[in-house]
């Protein structure tokens, strides 16, 4: 460890990303940063019913199912990297916060995880000055030993990773084809070299949800959640497979822009302070509003304060401005398959008879 | 029979307490019917509730169509042959439509769960069900029954009677039960302490279940619940309005799913033009015994349950989820398959002839032979 709390890490020695929590928001960045920075990056393999147990046994009782995958996946890392590491995410949007638990966590997983690999913390704060996700990463090179030129060369082609994925996400990719997208130009597989920008691929447009295409009588569900309940199959018991399985095409509430959040956001009486709570508040009122979507399903963890009380205020306001349906679906480690087929079965048969009922398009 | 002809349509349900079966006519007149707890074997119940019905059917019978529903709606559709499978939801919603057609609520309370539909203008507009909390669910009132040495009925007819319901937390099952053994040491009749229970129940179920809906008369009760009257009160006092039990309350989401295969019959038949075309499919086709044979649905014959079957399971190692991946098989011959979170194996889907588990990988096999062990007490 050197003497600025950084494990000493040379070209190429690898860094592990722990697939769980803001990875699902943020993992372009950090794989762009990490290799432009010289450094190996290995992600943690997907979450299984088995990690989350392994993860469950290291976190406390209270922590929501999320929290104990991420345990899980620092666990999985083990004796496979030369470092872990551990963002610190306090506010990641000026005036919002991420959830308290996220706060202390980098902490609770260095105290509570056995042989950790030596953590890499960093605070991402936007609220204060210099703390900004890019100010942070670009305080980061210099640390692990890299020139100021080469650190700010990074932190560009991170960000400008990071802009392609949410370009990517807001037109409706799912988060492997945004993933992919951002991260495997020639850019990122020649980390350190190219001028930036050249081989990024600029967004495909025609997909936009904005201006859907006929469905044929399939409905369309629009998910909405925080990112990594959404987009983690293991963590979600792979809702999104078993919907399309059912004949549904689906929306998320990852795919509305910032300005989209802002705007609708900025409408309501009180703003929500939580940033991951703003954009699912907003992406349950754009949607409601779109007048192509024929149902919502908000995914919330089990324990979680921030989803009981937002999850609170978008089902009444829903149920009071539209007759559209509106399903939460509460998700923890012993939430039982059966039961939730049984939920989305239910919830794709009453969208298609609805439609059907209503003379929708298709059959 | 009431359409004067022979094309019936069966619905079953599998439920974790019981498994029903129910044959109905063209017009969704039901014709015959059957109930069974399901004790942990659904395979060896789904076959017998079949035999029954087939029984009291008699021999000159089409079956048209075969729906399924419950928990257990995959394996019954695999083992009879199932043309529609449905959740239980839609089921019991199209069974209420079918007798109440302007119902804009329906109530189910069944053995192990409850769930609450919300209908408008004849299709589900919201719904929710529980199946963790027992408290409520039929279950729970024949045990607090049991416990004061009362039958099930009794204890409806009791709960109707009283004039002074005592007041008991029903919030959960432990509660409601140390609660009512406080009143019964007190000294309360025992009339106004089921009739107590049964208001707790109701009031738990509609500020869980139902919190948040707005529940609009017509109101149709169903599940084997409705049968108490005590609920079924309880449930008039606390809404303000009269509460409709089905005949067949029991029998609803077995009803449903046959009113399903119905429909669906009925579809086909008017996409085609005419009866009688398409093909049923899968092994045991041959073994169908003429007069249930229908071209039109994939049913294989009330005959099924002189058939060898079998169920397995084991624990697919292809990840770290393990996943539990249930086999059936009828004569030997891999009829379904399913289970995992991946399309590993579902992905074969039914393989006649022939089981790829070594292709698809190694899995460690828990196979239990309770089907075919369980046959040999009937034909
Ligand atoms: S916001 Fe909710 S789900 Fe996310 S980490 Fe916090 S408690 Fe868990
Ligand atoms: S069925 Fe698929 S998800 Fe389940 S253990 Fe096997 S490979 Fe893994």
């Amino acid at each position: 460890m050197s003497a600025n709390g950084l494990p000493r890490l040379g070209s190429g020695a690898v860094v592990g990303l722990p697939r769980a929590l803001l990875h699902y928001e943020l993992y372009p960045f950090w794989r762009v940063l990490f290799e432009r920075l010289g450094l190996k990056v290995v992600v943690s393999p997907p979450t299984t019913r088995d990690l989350i147990e392994q993860g469950a046994r290291r976190s406390v009782d209270e922590a929501c199912l999320p929290v104990k995958a991420y345990y899980g996946h620092v666990m999985a890392l083990r004796d496979r990297v030369d470092a872990v590491f551990l963002p610190r995410l306090v506010s990641l949007l000026r005036g919002t916060y991420t959830c308290p638990k996220l706060l202390g966590l980098p902490d609770m997983v260095r105290h509570n995880v056995g042989r950790l690999p030596p953590p890499i913390i960093l605070d991402f704060d936007e609220t204060k000055r210099g703390s900004g996700l890019g100010d942070a990463a670009l305080a980061l090179g210099p640390r692990l030993g890299r020139t100021g030129r080469q650190a700010s060369e990074a932190v560009k082609a991170a960000l400008e990773a990071l802009g392609v994925f949410r370009a990517a996400l807001w037109a409706g990719l799912s988060f492997e084809e945004a993933a992919a997208r951002a991260t495997q130009g020639p850019l990122a597989d020649r980390p350190g070299g190219g001028p930036s920008g050249e081989a990024l691929r600029p967004p495909v447009r025609p997909t936009d949800w904005r201006e859907p295409a006929a469905l044929n009588g399939r409905p369309r569900v629009a998910l909405v959640g925080h990112a990594y309940n959404i987009f983690d199959p293991g963590v979600n018991l792979d809702l999104r497979r078993k919907l399309v399985g059912l004949g549904c095409h689906i929306l998320t509430s990852e795919m509305l822009s910032h300005e989209e959040v802002q705007a609708e956001s900025e409408a309501m009486p009180k703003e929500i302070f939580w940033s991951s709570g703003r954009r699912i508040m907003a992406a349950v009122r754009r949607f409601r509003r779109a007048g192509f979507v024929d149902g919502i399903i908000h995914v919330i963890s089990f324990a979680c304060g921030p989803d009981s009380m937002v999850g609170e205020i978008a089902e009444r306001e829903t149920r009071r401005e539209s007759a559209l349906p509106y399903m939460v679906l509460t998700i923890d480690e012993h939430t039982a398959e059966a039961g939730l087929v049984t939920r989305l079965e239910a919830f794709a048969d009453m969208l298609r008879r609805r439609r059907r009922k209503t003379g929708g398009e298709g059959p | 029979m009431a359409t004067g002809d022979n094309r019936v349509y069966l619905g079953i349900d599998v439920g974790s307490v019981t498994t029903k079966a129910v044959a109905v006519d063209g017009a969704g007149e039901i014709l015959a019917r059957a109930c069974l707890e399901t004790m942990g074997q659904p395979a060896r119940q789904i076959m017998q509730v079949l035999a029954e019905v087939g029984r009291r059917l008699g021999e000159a019978v089409t079956v048209d169509g075969v729906g399924t529903t419950g928990s257990g709606r995959n394996l019954a559709a695999a083992l009879v042959g199932g043309d529609v499978v449905k959740n239980e939801i839609t089921a019991h919603a199209v069974a209420a439509l079918r007798l109440v057609p302007e119902a804009r609520t329906v109530l189910e309370i069944g053995g192990q769960d409850s769930k609450v539909i919300l209908l408008r203008e004849g299709v589900v507009v919201d719904f929710a069900m529980n199946t963790v909390c027992a408290a409520g669910t039929g279950s729970f009132l024949d045990r607090q029954a049991s416990r004061l040495g009362l039958d099930i009925r009794e204890f409806g007819r009791l709960a109707a009677g009283s004039t002074h319901p005592v007041r008991i937390a029903g919030r959960c099952t432990v509660f409601a039960e140390t609660d009512m053994i406080h009143k019964q040491q007190v000294g309360h009749p025992v009339e106004d302490i089921v009739a107590g229970l049964c208001r707790a129940l109701v009031r738990n179920y509609l500020n869980n279940l139902a919190k948040g809906k707005d529940l609009e008369p017509p109101y149709v009760f169903q599940g084997g619940v409705a049968a108490n009257a005590g609920m079924v009160q309880a449930f008039e006092e606390a809404l303000g309005a009269p509460v409709f039990v089905p005949e067949h309350h029991a029998l609803m989401g077995a009803y449903g799913a046959a009113i399903l295969a119905l429909e669906e019959h009925q579809e086909k038949e008017a996409r085609v033009g005419a009866p009688g075309s398409g093909g049923g499919s899968g092994p045991g086709g041959a073994d169908r015994s003429p007069s249930s044979y229908s071209p039109t649905s994939r049913f294989r014959g009330f005959r099924l349950g002189e058939m060898d079957y079998r169920t397995s399971a084991f624990d697919c190692e292809g990840c770290t989820n393990q996943c539990e991946i249930v086999e059936i098989f009828l004569e030997g011959v891999l009829v379904a398959r399913w289970g995992g979170r991946c399309d590993r194996w579902e992905r074969a889907g039914v393989v006649p002839g022939r089981s790829d588990r070594s292709a698809a990988g190694a899995g460690r096999s828990t196979e239990d032979r309770a089907g075919s062990a369980a046959k040999a007490g009937h034909a």
